[in-house]
C-alpha cells in the first residue's frame, strides 16, 4: 500500500459510512399537505380511478368451493354478494339477495325469497336454479370441496320452487347456517355461464353477481377487477345505489411487510394493512388515515395437551393460567396493540358470553404455586424448577417462528419459571407444526384464530376433533361434547347462545386452554381514497367508496 | 465436438433422474399435511379425508412416485395442489420473469464486476483498486434482501425514482436486478482483478510490451483474454446462486417469477408444483453449466473436447 496507506483506507471506510448514514439521515421527509384548508367539505363522489389495495396472500385460486384462504375470500366478496347480511352497526340479519326468509320450528325447512332483479355478470339472471346449482356442486363429494361445505352445514336437499324461491332441506338443524348466509366469499351463486365456458379453470375465470366483474391475474402480481355497469342492487346501508365508483380495483400482492409498507409509503397503494409494530409510522402520516379494529378471534393463547401428563390435571392447568401475566406479554409481542382476552372467544363476537370476565384467571403466582404443590409438584430446596416422583417439571411449548409467537413463548417461559416450572421451546415451520400438533407431540401450543361464529367452538373442544381437526388440546369431555352440539345443531339464537355461554363456562373453570390477547389491527387508507369504512369485525365497506383526484 | 456435446446432453438424464427421486422423497419425507395446509384450520376431519382423497394422497408411495416420473416424462406435472392450475403451464407463464431478473443481474454484475476488476488491476495500488476491493468487500458480505430493502427505502420511497415492487416495465426491473446481482459483481471484480494481476506478471505479457505493443492493447487485447478463463467459470457458477438467489429477491420485490411461487408452493406443501419448480430449477443449472463449458473453447482455442 505505497499510495494507498492503511490510515487512508480506515478514513475512506469511515467517510463511506458516514456518508451512507447522512443519506439516510437527511432522505426528504414526505411531502406535506401544504393545501392550509383541510376542512371536510361535503363533496359529490366522482366516479372513475383505479383503487389500488396492497394485500400480503395472493389467493390460490377464485373457486369458492376450493378454497378456505381469507386473501381469496376478500376477492370473491367483491365479485359477488352474500344472501344474506348483517347490519354493520347492531350486527343483525339483514336481507341482500335473499330479501326474506323462513326457518321452520323444527329447523329442518329454510326458505330464501330471492330478489328478482339480480344478474350474474354473464347477463344471466340470478335464479334459485342457479343458487341450488352451485350449491349442489359445492356438497357433491366429487368437487373436493375445501370450506363451503362446512358452512353450509348437513343440507339434505335443495328444491327451485320457482325462479325466486329456494327450500333447503337440512339433515340436522344447523346453528352457524344463517352465519354462513352472510359469507359471500363461500356461499355466493357462481355464475353458470363462466362455470360452463371455463370448466376446470373456473377458478381462474370466477364470475358471479357482485359490484365488480373479474378482469385478469397476473400471478405472483395482482388481480384486477372492473366495475360492473349493471349493478343495482348493493346490501341497504349504503349510501350508494348503484353501481361502484371507481372503474377498476387492482389488488396488489407484496408478501412481505416492509417492501408492502414501502409501496404505501410511496404511495402507489391506496389501502393496505399495517402491522401494529408499524402502525405509529403512518399514525401521524398526513397522506393516510387509520383505520383499526380487533380480530374476531383469540390472537394469541396456549393450549395444554391433555392427553399428557402433567396437564390432564385441571389443578396444574389452572395453575398455568393463574402465572400468566397478560401486559407484559402484550407488549413485547404486540407492541401493547392488543386487549387481554379472558375466555375463548373475543368480546366483539356474537355469541361472546360477558361471564368470562369475572369468572377468568388473574395473575396470581403465589395461588398458582399452592396449586402445584396440592397437585404434587413441589419445589425442593435450592432448586429453581418443581419435582414429583423425582420428575422435573418440564414442558414442550410448541411454537411457529413468528416475532409475536417467539415473544410470547418467550415471556411464557419466564413467567412459568417463576412458579417452578420449565418450559423448552420448539419452534417449526406451520406446516410441520401441524401435523405435530394433530399428532399430539407436544405439552403445550400457541394458537391463534379468527372466525365469525361461535361454532369455533366446536372445532377446538368436541373430542371428534381430537387428532383430526384442530382440538389440538385432545379435550375429550363429554359434557363439553354436548354444549358445542347443542350450540351447532340449534337455530333458535337465543338457545345458541345460551349453550355457547355454558361452553364457555365451562373452558374458564377447567383451564382448558390459556387465552392471552386479542389483537387490534390496523388500515392505513390513503387521503384520496373517501367514504371508506369498515364494519365491527373489521370488513371493508367498500361500495361508497371513490377517489379524488 | 458434436460427440462431446451429445454425450454432455445424454449424462443430462442421470442428473434429472437423481434430482427427480430426490425431490419427491425429500417432500414426502416433510412433515406437513397439504390437505390441512389447503383448507386451513376450520376444516374437519372429513372435509380433510375428502381432499386427500381429490388429490391422490391416498395411493401408496410407489404408486404416486410412478406417476410422477411417468407424468414427467411426458412434461406433465400435474396439477397444483393449491391452485389447481397445471403445473406446467403457471411455470411456463413465471419463467420469464425469472429468466429476465437472472439475466438482467448477470448482465449488471459481468459488466460492472469485471470491468471494476479490469480498472481496479490497471490501477493496481492506486486509490481506485483500494475503493473497489471496499465495496467488493460490502457487496459480498450483504445479504441480499437487506440490500433489497435498502434500495426501495432509498430510490423508491425516499427518491420516488423508481417504483417499489412488481414487475412490467424496465423501471420495475432495475432495482430487483441490482439486489441480485451485487454480490455477483463483487465476486467477479475480486476475481477479475486477481486473474488480471497475475497474468500481468506472464512472460508473453512482457513479450507484448517488448514488442513496442500500446498498453491499452496488450492489456484488452492480451491480459484480459487470457485472465478470462477462471472468470468465466466463476460467472457459471455465479448463475446458479443467482437462481438460487432470485428465490428471496423476488420475495422482497413481489417479483412474480419462480422463486416466489417455490416459496409459497413449499409453505403450503404443494407437492406438485414444487417437484416442478426444482426440475426446471436444475435443468436450467444443468444447462448453464454445460454451456460455459462450451463458451472456454471459444475463449481458449487450446481447449477442445471429443
Amino acid at each position: 500500500m505505497s499510495v494507498f496507506d492503511s490510515r487512508r483506507l480506515s478514513l475512506l471506510i469511515a467517510v463511506v459510512f458516514a456518508l451512507s448514514l447522512a443519506v439516510v439521515a437527511c432522505a426528504p421527509e414526505e411531502a406535506v399537505d401544504d393545501d392550509p384548508i383541510d376542512e371536510p367539505v361535503e363533496e359529490e363522489p366522482q366516479r372513475g380511478g383505479r383503487l389500488v389495495i396492497g394485500y400480503a396472500e395472493e389467493p390460490n385460486t377464485l373457486d369458492a368451493h376450493l378454497t378456505a384462504a381469507a386473501s381469496a375470500y376478500f376477492v370473491m366478496s367483491q365479485i359477488s354478494d352474500p344472501m344474506v347480511d348483517r347490519d354493520p352497526e347492531t350486527a343483525d340479519f339483514i336481507p341482500a339477495l335473499a330479501e326474506d326468509w323462513d326457518i321452520s320450528d323444527d329447523g329442518l325447512e329454510i326458505t330464501l325469497y330471492l330478489r328478482d332483479d339480480a344478474e350474474f355478470h354473464s347477463g344471466e339472471p340470478f335464479t334459485a336454479e342457479a343458487l341450488k346449482a352451485t350449491w349442489d356442486r359445492a356438497l357433491d363429494p366429487e368437487t373436493g370441496t375445501v370450506h363451503t361445505d362446512g358452512v353450509l352445514g348437513p343440507m339434505k336437499e335443495l328444491t327451485a320452487v320457482d325462479d325466486y324461491t329456494l327450500l333447503i332441506e337440512m339433515e340436522r338443524p344447523f346453528g352457524p347456517l344463517l352465519h354462513g348466509f352472510t359469507m359471500a366469499g363461500y356461499t355466493h351463486a357462481i355464475d353458470p355461464v363462466a362455470l360452463e365456458e371455463h370448466g376446470e379453470d373456473y377458478g381462474r375465470n370466477p364470475s358471479s353477481t357482485g359490484p365488480y366483474r373479474f378482469d385478469d391475474w397476473v400471478s405472483g402480481e395482482y388481480i384486477t377487477l372492473v366495475r360492473n355497469e349493471d349493478y343495482s342492487w348493493p346490501p341497504e346501508y349504503y349510501e350508494n345505489k348503484g353501481a361502484p365508483y371507481p372503474d377498476e380495483v387492482e389488488i396488489r400482492y407484496i408478501t412481505e411487510d416492509a417492501p408492502r409498507l414501502a409501496a404505501l409509503e410511496a404511495g402507489e397503494l391506496d389501502i393496505a394493512r399495517v402491522p401494529p409494530a408499524e402502525v405509529d409510522m403512518f399514525m401521524d402520516h398526513p397522506d393516510f388515515e387509520i383505520y383499526s379494529y380487533m380480530t374476531e378471534g383469540v390472537t394469541m393463547s396456549v393450549w395444554f395437551n391433555q392427553d399428557r401428563e402433567p396437564l390432564d390435571d385441571v389443578l396444574v392447568r389452572r395453575a398455568l393460567n393463574l402465572a400468566i401475566e397478560k401486559d407484559p406479554i402484550i407488549a413485547a409481542a404486540e407492541e401493547g396493540h392488543a386487549i387481554e382476552a379472558h375466555g375463548p372467544l373475543p368480546p366483539n363476537m356474537w355469541g361472546y358470553w360477558e361471564g368470562v370476565e369475572d369468572i377468568s384467571y388473574q395473575y396470581d403466582p403465589e395461588e398458582a404455586g399452592k396449586l402445584l404443590d396440592e397437585a404434587g409438584w413441589v419445589l425442593p430446596e435450592d432448586e429453581e424448577y418443581r419435582e414429583k416422583d423425582g420428575e422435573t417439571l418440564k414442558l414442550s411449548l410448541y411454537i411457529q417462528p413468528t416475532d409475536a409467537w417467539i415473544a410470547t413463548s418467550e415471556m411464557l417461559q419466564a413467567q412459568y419459571r417463576d412458579i417452578g416450572v420449565k418450559v423448552e421451546i420448539e419452534s417449526f415451520e406451520w406446516g410441520t407444526l401441524m401435523e405435530y400438533l394433530s399428532e399430539g407431540r407436544h405439552d403445550m401450543n400457541l394458537m391463534g384464530y379468527g372466525y365469525g361464529d361461535p361454532d369455533w367452538l366446536y372445532h377446538i373442544f368436541h373430542s371428534g376433533e381430537a387428532g383430526v381437526g384442530v382440538n389440538w388440546a385432545f379435550i375429550q369431555d363429554p359434557e363439553m361434547d354436548e354444549l358445542v352440539e347443542a350450540q351447532r345443531y340449534t337455530v333458535d339464537p337465543d338457545e345458541r347462545m345460551e349453550y355457547a355461554a355454558q361452553a364457555q363456562e365451562l373452558a374458564v373453570d377447567q383451564a382448558y386452554w390459556a387465552p392471552i390477547y386479542i389483537r387490534k389491527n390496523y388500515i392505513a387508507v390513503h387521503e384520496r381514497v373517501q367514504d371508506f369504512d369498515i364494519n365491527y369485525r373489521g370488513t371493508w365497506l367498500l361500495h361508497d367508496v371513490w377517489l379524488s383526484d | 465436438m458434436t460427440t462431446y456435446i451429445a454425450k454432455r446432453l445424454l449424462s443430462i438424464i442421470p442428473t434429472m433422474l437423481g434430482v427427480a427421486i430426490l425431490v419427491f422423497f425429500m417432500l414426502h419425507m416433510t412433515p406437513g399435511d397439504p390437505a390441512r395446509a389447503i383448507a386451513g384450520l376450520e376444516a374437519d376431519a372429513a372435509q380433510l379425508e375428502a381432499i386427500r382423497e381429490s388429490l391422490g394422497l391416498h395411493n401408496p408411495l410407489h404408486i404416486q412416485f410412478r406417476d410422477f416420473i411417468l407424468g414427467a416424462l411426458r412434461g406433465d406435472m400435474g396439477r397444483s395442489f393449491r391452485t389447481r392450475v397445471v403445473v406446467t403451464e403457471e411455470i411456463f407463464g413465471r419463467m420469464p420473469a425469472t429468466i429476465r431478473l437472472a439475466l438482467a443481474g448477470m448482465v449488471l454484475a459481468v459488466t460492472f464486476g469485471v470491468a471494476a476488476g479490469v480498472l481496479a488491476a490497471k490501477y493496481h495500488k492506486h486509490i481506485f483498486d483500494n475503493i473497489v476491493m471496499v465495496i467488493a468487500m460490502f457487496g459480498v458480505s450483504m445479504p441480499g434482501f437487506w440490500f433489497g430493502l435498502m434500495l426501495i427505502f432509498f430510490f423508491a420511497v425516499n427518491l420516488g425514482w423508481l417504483p417499489t415492487s412488481g414487475a412490467g416495465t424496465w423501471r420495475h426491473l432495475i432495482l430487483p436486478s441490482m439486489a441480485l446481482g451485487i454480490r455477483a459483481a463483487a465476486v467477479l471484480a475480486r476475481l477479475a482483478r486477481s486473474s488480471m494481476l497475475e497474468v500481468m506478471k506472464k512472460d508473453f505479457v512482457r513479450t507484448a510490451r517488448g514488442k513496442g505493443l500500446s498498453e491499452s492493447v496488450v492489456l484488452y487485447h492480451h491480459v484480459l483474454r487470457n485472465s478470462l478463463i477462471p472468470v468465466v467459470t466463476i460467472v457459471g457458477l455465479q448463475f446458479g446462486r443467482l437462481l438460487a438467489g432470485t428465490v428471496i429477491i423476488e420475495q422482497v420485490f413481489s417479483w412474480p417469477g419462480l422463486g416466489s411461487l417455490l416459496i409459497r408452493s413449499l409453505m403450503a406443501r404443494d407437492l406438485p408444483m414444487v417437484q416442478g419448480i426444482v426440475l426446471y430449477m436444475a435443468l436450467a443449472f444443468v444447462l448453464v453449466n454445460l454451456a460455459v463449458d462450451l463458451f472456454y473453447s471459444v475463449l481458449d482455442p487450446r481447449i477442445r473436447y471429443s
